[in-house]
């Protein structure tokens, strides 16, 4: 069971993550919705953003993406989405 | 303008003449340099605390922009502002030597390749992000150095401009990676140099090149920083000596 705190601090966690990752000058946290698309509109991130970030998840939380998978939009579509992903995938690995 | 091959003194030997009009020319650098007299009809970007100015572009454009791109799309920008969209000629020797350097040395460390970099530092990326950061459907070629260096792209240029009025020369290359400097010539500044360049005899100051074949006296200055700094110091003509030939420039008045 995921507790509401833990979500919050990955969440802002992730923003400043994607914020040093891929150079999104004078943006901060705040700015970035936990619910708003990251790709397609939103914060208007590109395919080498998704690459990008993916890398830098596999650094800072040692998960692998399976680029294989359907379900990869889904855990890509949001901030929030992303957060959920990476907890569960560290449920996994704990 | 179309090139000229004249049959130079020795048997078989072949002089190339090129002559263009010089519609703008835009530089940056890395270096603070006294504006007491630079070449006309064109301009120098400020300095900028060192890094060439691209407020130009949106945030999500300019982010990922290296010293060297941000050089090369902010000179290629002013002259487009200046002549309009064209098809374009982006060369340099080394391109973006300290990113595929890095990636080497990340490689070699066994640590993964960032995609972006990856994606930025092959050779033609400068001149894509420029193309679309202008919105130009306009063709463009990327050129590496080759025997003839900075030269090459005028001989490019010369080509485009039988089927075009105009064509955009960008030029720019940086410092290399110190692991290089034993083994190439080196620019000791981050520039970019670009030029609108017609058909000659059109109104505007002419620039001439002459090539003669010849075995160049070798040197380890980077034959086209000379080339920028003959612009910085109002100099009208030179003599470039390379590998497998010399070429002569001047710039003369209409």
């Amino acid at each position: 069971m995921i507790d509401r705190r833990s979500m919050k601090n990955i969440e802002v966690e992730l923003k400043q993550l994607i914020i040093d990752t891929l150079e999104l000058q004078g943006i901060s946290p705040l700015d970035i919705a936990s619910e708003a698309p990251l790709f397609d509109g939103g914060l208007g991130l590109d395919s080498i953003d998704a690459l990008e970030i993916g890398l830098a998840l596999k650094k800072k939380y040692d998960i692998h993406i399976d680029t294989d998978s359907t379900e990869i939009f889904n855990y890509f579509a949001s901030i929030k989405n992303l957060s959920r992903f990476v907890i569960s995938q560290q449920q996994i690995t704990s | 303008m179309k090139p000229v091959h004249t049959p130079a003194a020795e048997s078989g030997i072949h002089e190339t003449h090129l002559s263009f009009t010089l519609q703008h020319w835009c530089l940056w650098q890395s270096e603070e340099t006294p504006l007491t007299d630079h070449w006309p009809g064109g301009e120098v970007l400020p300095y900028n605390g060192g890094s060439a100015d691209v407020g130009f572009l949106p945030m999500m454009q300019s982010r990922r922009l290296s010293p060297l791109a941000r050089a090369a799309c902010a000179v290629a920008h002013h002259c487009r502002q200046q002549s309009g969209d064209m098809p374009s000629v982006f060369f340099s020797c080394h391109g973006e030597s300290q990113y595929y350097f890095e990636m080497l040395d990340g490689i070699a460390a066994r640590e993964d390749v960032s995609p972006s970099r990856f994606s930025l530092c092959v050779h033609n990326a400068i001149a894509g992000l420029s193309s679309l950061h202008s919105t130009s459907f306009q063709p463009y070629v990327s050129l590496s150095g080759g025997t003839e260096g900075l030269f090459a792209a005028f001989l490019e240029a010369a080509g485009l401009l039988l089927e075009a009025p105009q064509v955009l020369v960008v030029c720019y290359e940086q410092p290399l990676p110190e692991a290089y400097r034993a083994y190439l010539a080196t620019s000791k500044t981050t520039w970019a140099l670009a030029m609108v360049l017609s058909r000659a005899g059109n109104f505007g100051h002419q620039l001439r090149l002459t090539r003669k074949p010849g075995k160049g006296l070798s040197t380890t200055e980077d034959s086209s920083q000379s080339l920028v700094q003959a612009i910085l110091e109002n100099r009208r003509s030179s003599l470039c000596h390379l590998d497998r030939s010399v070429w002569q420039w001047s710039l003369d008045d209409v």
